[in-house]
């Protein structure tokens, strides 16, 4: 059992960490509730459905390149992706391979007949608008850092409230609800109950928040570290003077590893490659999987295949956190309970607030009739026997 | 740890219902979305109880 004096620094933890974080934790539940249903409201607001102009055919990937970069003259390509499930390609180009983000240019084609897919133009400026909001504060690498740091202290708080649950219930059976008392009472008891209930949804949602906003150093770091040994055997070697087959390269990779499916290219000089290689990235086909990337190494120039490599645990970790954090893996069953939980969070963080102001402003006369009918509202413990009087 | 006993069996079912969906389809999102409901259907019984 915690001591009058633990009780009181724990509670000086959860209040502190909960009152710095909480406005931006607001934030984040209300700014992520829309981008959990990104796809559904994306299909909403554009219900004219692409539908491919061949089905069955497919177009060389160096052509879907070549129309790409004939729309985007003087420009270099950066990726390809593809989209999982329609015959769509995305390349994205710039002007130079070392661009800043906001030159960057995305184009959408047809894998079956090679014509451009028009993009969604309803709605997405306000996704993007709250992604953004929502990643970084429209800050950058600094942003995410920041929301990163507040993620910590939501955890803080969350396992600081964890560790005061005890003595606040001490007398009061799971549950309990005292909806005939206070309203101060009312809303503790409504904090600590749908606190304790979410608690391992709000620590795995929160925690893993907290990882995405390392992204840009973890790949980083797998750039200097996994990435620089893959190709360290041929530094020193020229740029390639002209480039091979694409198709090719990606059926290289493939076939290195025929259990996993493509997922992008990253082109010679690009964030995810080397001035020299092709990075074809493959994936798995189930949910877990599906996140978890294997980059092989292609030679631009000669089309050999140089390497494959898993990923270290830290990027693992990182590509993990994505659909843990975004809850959209399980289908619209689990985006609903996703959004429940939210929506319970934001309770708790306002409750919460209303908790602290009530008490800053002291003890109310209905509160301390409460206390004496037999129930702390408080736990009558050491010094917090004040505030249940 | 009796006061703890419902919350850790919740955060349990809770973690469970995280990590099953992520190994596949089908009947495993199904699991998962019974065994995160859970916490919530415990929501709606302690309020229906104090009502």
């Amino acid at each position: 059992m915690l001591s009058a004096q633990a009780i009181r620094r724990w509670s000086w933890v959860h209040t502190w960490s909960s009152l710095v974080c909480t406005l931006f934790l607001l934030l984040l539940c209300l700014s992520g509730l829309p981008l959990i249903f990104d796809d559904e409201i994306d299909a909403a607001l554009n219900p004219d459905a692409w539908s491919p102009a061949a089905p069955g055919q497919e177009v060389a990937l160096d052509a879907l390149l070549a129309a790409a970069l004939a729309a985007r003259p003087g420009e270099v390509p950066l990726f390809m992706s593809f989209d999982e499930d329609r015959p769509v390609v995305n390349v994205t180009t710039a002007p130079r391979a070392a661009a800043s983000p906001d030159t960057l240019t995305l184009a959408a084609y047809d894998r079956t007949s090679g014509a451009a897919v028009p993009r969604p133009d309803r709605g997405e400026a306000v996704m993007h608008f709250l992604l953004q909001l929502h990643t970084d504060l429209f800050l950058g690498l600094p942003g995410m850092l920041f929301l990163g740091a507040m993620g910590l202290l939501f955890a803080l708080a969350v396992i600081s409230g964890v560790v005061l649950y005890a003595p606040f219930m001490r007398r009061l059976p799971f549950g309990a609800l005292r909806l005939a008392r206070s309203a101060r009472t009312r809303w503790l008891d409504y904090h600590n109950l749908l606190g304790i209930v979410t608690v391992a949804w709000v620590l795995v949602v929160g925690l893993t928040g907290v990882v995405n906003t390392l992204a840009e150093p973890i790949i980083g770091l797998w750039k200097v570290t996994e990435l620089h040994d893959l190709v360290a055997p041929y530094a020193g070697q020229p740029n390639p003077s002209r480039r091979s087959s694409l198709d090719a390269a990606v059926a290289t990779a493939t076939a290195a590893a025929p259990e996993m499916r493509l997922q992008f290219v990253a082109f010679p000089g690009s964030a995810f490659s080397t001035p020299r290689h092709y990075a074809v990235f493959l994936h798995g086909s189930t949910p877990l999987t599906a996140h978890l990337n294997v980059p092989a190494l292609i030679d631009a120039e000669s089309g050999a295949f140089v390497g494959l490599r898993d990923m270290p645990w830290y990027v693992k970790a990182l590509a993990l956190s994505q659909p843990l954090h975004f809850g959209n893996y399980g289908g619209l069953t689990l985006k609903l309970l996703w959004a429940t939980f939210t929506l319970i969070t934001i309770v708790v963080l306002a409750s919460g607030i209303y908790l602290w102001l009530v008490r800053r402003r002291g003890t109310p006369r209905n509160e301390r009739e409460d206390t004496a009918s037999g129930e702390p509202a408080w736990p009558v413990t050491g010094s917090l026997e004040g505030e249940a009087r | 740890m009796k006061t703890f006993g419902a919350p850790l069996l919740l955060a349990t079912l809770s973690l469970a219902g995280l990590i099953v969906a992520l190994l596949d389809d089908g009947l495993f999102d199904t699991l998962a979305a019974l065994a995160l409901a859970v916490p919530l259907l415990t929501l709606a019984w302690a309020r229906c109880r104090a009502a």
